[in-house]
């Protein structure tokens, strides 16, 4: 019987949830707050007990406990940096919080810079001139390869594919450095094909979304009939 | 008022109450008619399924240097009709294969989630917490928790998420660090993937797979041909296909009657080692359905999926023809 309460709680909160699509109504607004209020209050109860209460509040017991001071005032040190956080509320002291700042900033950006250098510019970069078997993307000799062979195959992966990844990359970004006026012609010839690229890959994201938002409606529509539904009759039915 | 209207007045005139409405009508009628779509297996996805393999292969080869899979329950209740799908398939797969799997959960909403899938799915393999799979709680702060993860994760984690003393735990005695670790799958709908591909990744050389939210998934392919991800799962298209996968290897293991496999997978087993507070080792009729139903969760989803896409599909070219009608009727005049 708990189950079904519950699970009935949730579909009506679905319910008040699809109820905007018709008008913002109280329902919707009274589901909308309590969702929010939920998330913040489990949030906080949650990285009070798997944070705070096994990583710092224990461990500094602990070390108590066992006459481990030095780790003790380690932990407590910890604790009071961390609660510089909070001198924001204060305009007088509000400076202290960038003592923490300093310190999460500094170790992030610090440990990060190498490795997404790496990830994101350097490897991107080789990715766009070069394909995953290590050959070239703008290789001729796959064109020859078509002209010898012609399939789908040869024709769109290994011929075409190469060439407009590059040809891609390289109008796009000539059509965002350059978006101001000019007459150069590489920059004016190649606004309409960066424009086309640029269109292609919104549409696919696009697409992408679509499927995600018919997604999750199809979760909800699936908690109804076949979750909750079938508990429904089994309640009310004995 | 309406008599005076043309034709495609009307049309562009449709409520969107009307839309709503025939939008619900094609998403519930598969559902309740219980349509299932076949799908084709893409490469990213079946790349997922071809490394899962290869440490099944590792492991039954070298039984003292078994790998592990790390699975990061990266989302949260908003993304879970796209996530869990790709969550259940792939520790089925893991179970299936005997592959110790290692979890936690970068978000705060994202940790009961993780652990009940790990242990609705363990239930159905009689896989056992401590030995085959743990869920360790939290990985927050990220950079902090991959560092751990890269020399002994038991000292960011004292305890797991149940509260066990991780040192106590037997499979972090074996698993406890990338160097036993063969893959890192991360689900999320959130930029962890690509935090995961810059760390695990780009500093420890860990072979990384995704499974992420259709929405975020266009923008992760520019990883996968360079390889710093070997396989993504977009959306519940990625999960129907790893789940259609995953489903024909069960098959071909425990054969079709996955109803009398439920029902038998407890007889004769010592229930002593089962905890209770993780799972109880029986299953009730209705848990039966729902692990039945879990089996194919992102296939009947895809049939909703294909009925609104044509839906939407009509509706553009029904806009675009009256559009175009009324525009040619206004030059006219």
């Amino acid at each position: 019987m708990g189950l079904f309460i519950w699970m009935t709680v949730a579909l009506l909160l679905t319910l008040a949830i699809f109820s905007f699509l018709f008008r913002d109504n109280a329902v919707y607004k009274f589901a909308e707050h309590l969702f929010v209020g939920v998330s913040v209050g489990y949030s906080i109860y949650v990285s009070y007990t798997t944070l705070f209460l096994p990583r710092v509040w224990n461990p500094m017991r602990r070390a108590l406990g066992a006459g481990n001071y030095l780790l003790a005032v380690w932990l407590l040190l910890g604790i009071m940096i961390g609660i510089l956080y909070f001198s924001r509320f204060s305009g007088r002291h509000a400076w202290l919080s960038r003592y923490p700042i300093c310190i999460t900033v500094g170790f992030g950006t610090g440990y990060s810079i190498i490795p997404s250098l790496k990830t994101r510019i350097f490897l991107q970069l080789y990715g766009t001139v070069v394909d995953p078997k290590g050959q070239p993307l703008l290789n001729i000799r796959n064109i020859g390869v078509f002209l010898k062979n012609p399939s789908f195959k040869t024709f769109f992966y290994d011929a075409l594919m190469g060439p407009l990844l590059v040809i891609g990359v390289f109008t796009v970004i000539v059509y965002f450095f350059f978006s101001l006026k000019n007459d150069n012609k590489v920059v004016k010839y190649s606004r309409n094909p960066a424009l086309l690229f640029l269109m292609i890959a919104f549409g696919a994201s696009f697409g992408y979304t679509f499927m995600g938002r018919i997604s999750l409606f199809v979760g909800r529509m699936n908690f109804i009939f076949q979750e909750w539904w079938p508990i429904f009759k089994s309640t009310v039915g004995g | 008022m309406m008599a005076g209207k043309k034709w495609f007045d009307r049309l562009l005139a449709i409520p969107k109450s009307v839309l709503y409405f025939g939008m619900l009508l094609v998403v519930v009628l598969p559902l309740l008619l219980n349509m299932h779509i076949s799908t084709y297996v893409t490469d990213e996805v079946k790349n997922i399924y071809d490394e899962m393999e290869a440490i099944y292969r590792h492991n039954t080869e070298n039984p003292g240097d078994k790998k592990a899979i790390f699975i990061a329950f990266d989302f949260d209740p908003a993304t879970m009709a796209e996530l869990d799908p790709m969550a259940f398939a792939i520790l089925r797969h893991a179970f299936l294969r005997d592959i110790p799997v290692l979890g936690w959960s970068g978000l705060t909403t994202g940790i009961d989630l993780g652990d009940t899938d790990m242990h609705y799915i363990a239930k159905d393999y009689a896989a056992v917490y401590g030995e085959d799979y743990v869920f360790l709680g939290y990985g927050y702060p990220f950079v902090q928790a991959v560092i751990a993860l890269a020399t002994d994760v038991k000292t960011f984690f004292a305890n797991d998420k149940a509260g066990n003393d991780t040192a106590e735990l037997p499979i972090l005695q074996k698993y406890y660090n990338f160097n036993s670790i063969g893959l890192v799958y991360s689900i999320s709908g959130t930029s962890y993937p690509e935090s995961w591909v810059t760390y695990a990744n780009g500093l420890y050389g860990k072979k990384v797979a995704v499974g992420s939210t259709a929405v975020s998934a266009a923008k992760y392919y520019p990883f996968l041909q360079t390889n710093q991800m070997i396989g993504l799962m977009g959306g519940l298209k990625g999960a129907a296909e790893y789940e259609q996968m995953v489903e024909r290897l069960e098959t071909e293991l425990s054969g079709n009657d996955v109803e009398g496999y439920l029902r038998a997978l407890y007889d004769g087993r010592d229930t002593g080692r089962y905890e209770s507070r993780y799972y109880t080792p029986s299953f009730s009729n209705e848990e039966i359905r729902l692990s039945i139903a879990r089996r194919s969760m992102a296939r009947k989803g895809m049939a909703p999926q294909a009925t609104a896409h044509f839906y939407v599909i009509i509706l553009i070219i029904i806009g675009n023809v009256a559009y175009f009608a009324k525009l040619r009727e206004s030059k006219k005049k």
